[in-house]
């Protein structure tokens, strides 16, 4: 179920029925890794961040989404400690960052988003660099070297300069800095803003890969439709929560439930009439000629009905689908509902 | 602990990565800074081009030419390019820049020596640089100097001259006595008396002639002779002259031949002093008599003084600073720029832990660039730095921590790049100016002084100046004042550090 958070903003009270703001548990993932509570950030007396919560469970992948500006970075760096929050309280490990110790930085990997490593390094020694600042010893950091450089494809081009790499391999390169001492707890910061879409697909294919490891892992991006690779993803908009949910509970609060799409001969306006009167359906448009998309309460539940009722009119149903609208639709109608 | 020696080895290894990778910048380091000097020794002849004179010479004045004449002969700084009889011609030459200088001799150089005054040497220039100015002004004292001394000298030639006209009137006075002595020893009265006559006539001619240069010649003889001697020479010739009225008086009245043989003898001892004191003053040499004394320079240094040897460890002191202030300014910045500091904060990396391994390695980087510096010095130009090698171990040592703790000063109010370079530039130019290696310290004011106090380079000169030039041996104050200076400055810098590191 989607949380929808803000009192005077909540979407939930219309669609999904009130949810409290605040802390929420997640009972379908392990201990709590992060947690934000009523946190806002004034930087110069300006609100970048404006009394967000939530908390992310270990072994998830929290995506956190939203347009530039909407204050994705400073929540990341407000969790990481390099800020202080105005207000509110952040925990992670049920430790506030202030009171980090030096253990609990070392179970932290954090890949910042302006960070473009040192250029007149060799990988391999950008990388060695990073390790260090862990406090792993040489044995260590070469045999851990070869793993992650191997993990990001990286471990043939070992010994060329950072400034010889190529764009995506200095962000492979950055991801591999951040794994490189093995954390429990990610923070990567749009790590594939600028990458192609092959690139990307590589990446989050690394991030899944990860989070089967058991890692947790926090990522901010404003490319809207990466939020379908994570388990649950929060929607900044202008420094506040908008929404909280799965990829699946963001698309049903953004529309008000499944979307099917069927595709039918013959069909008349009588067939819409008709379909007013089917269950769990909420609302059908036709968008062609022989084509319908209807909006359902529960996909899974509705298709038999949907497919008898069309039938039972003489129509023949051609094939009948789940619609997934793409998450730039969804994520403009949370913004939009909430705005 | 183990973990805290990697971290601060981390930063140590990845600086020194980073600037080996640029070796250009290392050779540059180390080269340049000794084909400055190189340079510098090779092209440097701490001479000057002669000042280029254009004489003006009144026609007409004799004085004025033969002053002409002398000066044209003169070898020195100045060298006549013309002669011209008109002050507004030569004039000329200065405005289109042909002269450095115009000289203006008197017209009438007679008359102002009659009336007691100097004859004034007029001087023209166009100068806007002070120091050209001084040089100039030294120059044409230089000269006046020189040409008072040869006028000085033709008058004492005359003087000499003198002394031997004096010994000529003087043997003449002795031929005269002899006459009186035979004269009173026959008992003549009719030949003595004429002979005392021309006696006492001669010793008048003397008397009128030389005696105020007679006066005056005992100070160019020294007193050393016998006690005749060290009577004034003017006394000399009354007493002569009394004797040789008590002689008439005797003579006349016919007094006793012993009272007669006495004043006889005292007047032959009196001329002999006189006959004595114009051979010697004739004897004198007369370059001596004007320029008595002469300079005698002997030079205690235990090296004799060389342009590189002298300005060589002031070079060092100022690359050494130099290097690590800029390094330590720029890197600190640069992390900034790339980022770097939020992962750092995010890691378990301490503040002191990224200081120590950046100051350890740029530390280590100024001390092999000043390691080469010093080795080409002392094998190239036999610099003696290396004779005191613990003292300047740790002058070395000091110097270096003091500049890296401005580097991180100047990187920790530094905002930008740009900035950084900006101000390492300033704390080289004031090096430069006021770190003794242009001119000595004393040679400022006292505030303009203190800047010259707040600059680890001047103690770096002043230390390695105490091996070079040891004043009752090495000097630890400079050594002093650069701890006191790395201390305070890199405790500043920490605690600056730590407040951004950790500000949120």
């Amino acid at each position: 179920m989607a949380t929808l958070l803000g009192a005077d903003r909540c979407l939930g009270a219309r669609s999904e029925g009130t949810v409290a703001a605040g802390r929420r548990k997640l009972d379908f993932m392990g201990d709590i890794a992060v947690q934000l509570n009523n946190v806002s950030k004034r930087i110069d007396s300006v609100s970048i961040v404006k009394h967000i919560s939530f908390e992310v469970a270990q072994g998830e992948v929290f995506g956190l989404i939203g347009p530039s500006g909407s204050g994705k970075t400073t929540t990341i760096r407000l969790i990481c400690g390099v800020y202080e929050p105005t207000d509110g309280e952040v925990r992670v490990f049920g430790v506030a960052p202030r009171h980090f110790k030096r253990s609990h930085r070392e179970r932290i990997g954090y890949m910042p988003q302006l960070f473009l490593l040192y250029p007149d390094l060799s990988v391999s020694e950008n990388l060695s660099f990073v390790a260090s600042l862990y406090g792993m010893g040489w044995l260590a950091r070469r045999r851990r070297a070869k793993q992650v450089l191997e993990f990001v494809g990286l471990l043939s081009d070992r010994h060329k300069l950072m400034r010889d790499c190529s764009g995506g391999m200095q962000r492979r390169l950055e991801l591999a800095c951040t794994l490189v001492h093995s954390p429990d707890l990610l923070f990567l910061d749009e790590p594939t803003v600028g990458m192609d879409p092959v690139l990307r697909q590589r990446f989050w294919g690394h991030f899944r890969s990860l989070a089967s490891e058991g890692k947790t892992l926090c990522i901010t991006t404003n490319i809207v439709s990466e939020a379908e690779y994570c388990d649950r993803v929060a929607v900044l908009n202008d420094g506040r929560l908008v929404a909280i949910g799965t990829p699946l509970e963001l698309r049903r609060l953004a529309f008000g439930g499944d979307v099917l799409e069927l595709v039918a001969d013959d069909m008349s306006w009588d067939i819409l009439r008709t379909l007013d009167y089917v269950p769990d359906v909420i609302s059908a448009q036709q968008i062609a000629s022989g084509r319908l998309r209807i909006l359902v309460k529960d996909a899974s539940r509705s298709i038999p009905p949907v497919v008898n009722a069309v039938e039972s009119r003489g129509v023949r149903v051609q094939s009948v689908r789940e619609y997934r609208p793409p998450f730039d639709e969804v994520f403009a109608r949370l913004v939009s509902q909430n705005g | 602990m183990a973990k805290t020696i990697t971290r601060t080895l981390g930063f140590f290894g990845k600086e020194l990565g980073e600037v080996f990778r640029q070796p250009s910048l290392v050779l540059g380091a180390v080269l340049g800074p000794f084909l400055i000097m190189l340079l510098f020794g090779l092209g440097y002849t701490g001479s000057r081009p002669p000042i280029r004179v254009e004489l003006v010479v009144p026609p007409g004045s004799d004085a004025a030419i033969s002053l002409s004449q002398y000066m044209s002969s003169l070898q020195g700084p100045m060298r006549i390019v013309a002669v011209s009889p008109d002050e507004q011609t030569a004039r000329r030459a200065l405005v289109n820049e042909s002269a450095d200088a115009v000289v203006v001799l008197p017209a009438d150089v007679g008359s102002f020596v009659r009336n007691g005054t100097p004859a004034p040497v007029r001087v023209l220039y166009r100068q806007i640089d002070p120091v050209d100015e001084n040089y100039l002004n030294y120059v044409v004292r230089l000269y006046l100097a020189d040409i008072n001394r040869q006028a000085a000298t033709v008058l004492a030639q005359e003087g000499v001259g003198l002394a031997h006209d004096l010994r000529n009137s003087l043997e003449q006075a002795r031929g005269d006595l002899d006459r009186l002595k035979v004269g009173i020893a026959r008992g003549d009265q009719a030949s003595a008396v004429p002979a005392l006559e021309d006696l006492d006539a001669q010793v008048e001619a003397i008397d009128a002639r030389f005696g105020t240069a007679l006066q005056a010649a005992p100070a160019l003889i020294g007193n050393e002779s016998s006690a005749a001697n060290r009577r004034p020479s003017g006394t000399l010739v009354g007493t002569l002259r009394q004797r040789l009225a008590l002689l008439r008086e005797a003579i006349i009245s016919g007094a006793a031949s012993t009272q007669q043989a006495v004043l006889l003898a005292a007047l032959e001892g009196d001329l002999a002093s006189l006959i004595d004191l114009a051979d010697r003053v004739a004897a004198l040499p007369v370059e001596t008599v004007i320029s008595p004394y002469t300079a005698e320079m002997t030079n205690l240094a235990p090296t004799p003084p060389t342009y590189v040897g002298f300005y060589g460890p002031h070079v060092l002191a100022l690359m050494v600073q130099h290097i690590a202030i800029t390094f330590v300014a720029l890197s600190l910045v640069r992390e900034r720029g790339l980022g770097a500091m939020e992962l750092f904060r995010v890691s378990p990396v301490s503040p002191a832990e990224i200081l120590t391994g950046k100051l350890l390695a740029y530390g280590l980087l100024a001390i092999l660039v000043a390691g080469g510096l010093t080795w080409l010095m002392v094998v190239a130009f036999g610099s003696p730095l290396l004779s005191q090698p613990l003292y300047f171990g740790a002058g070395l040592l000091l110097l270096t921590a003091a500049s890296l703790s401005y580097g991180l000063l100047i990187s920790m109010v530094s905002h930008s790049e740009r900035q950084a370079v900006q101000l390492s530039m300033l704390v080289l130019i004031g090096s430069v100016f006021f770190g003794g290696l242009l001119a000595p310290l004393s040679s400022f004011t006292w505030p303009t002084r203190a800047v010259a106090f707040g600059l680890p380079v001047t103690y770096g000169i002043e230390a390695f100046r105490s091996i070079l030039l040891p004043v009752d041996g090495l000097r630890w104050l400079p050594l002093a004042a650069l701890l006191a200076m790395t201390v305070t400055s890199g405790g500043v810098s920490l605690l600056l550090f730590r407040r951004e590191f950790e500000r949120g």
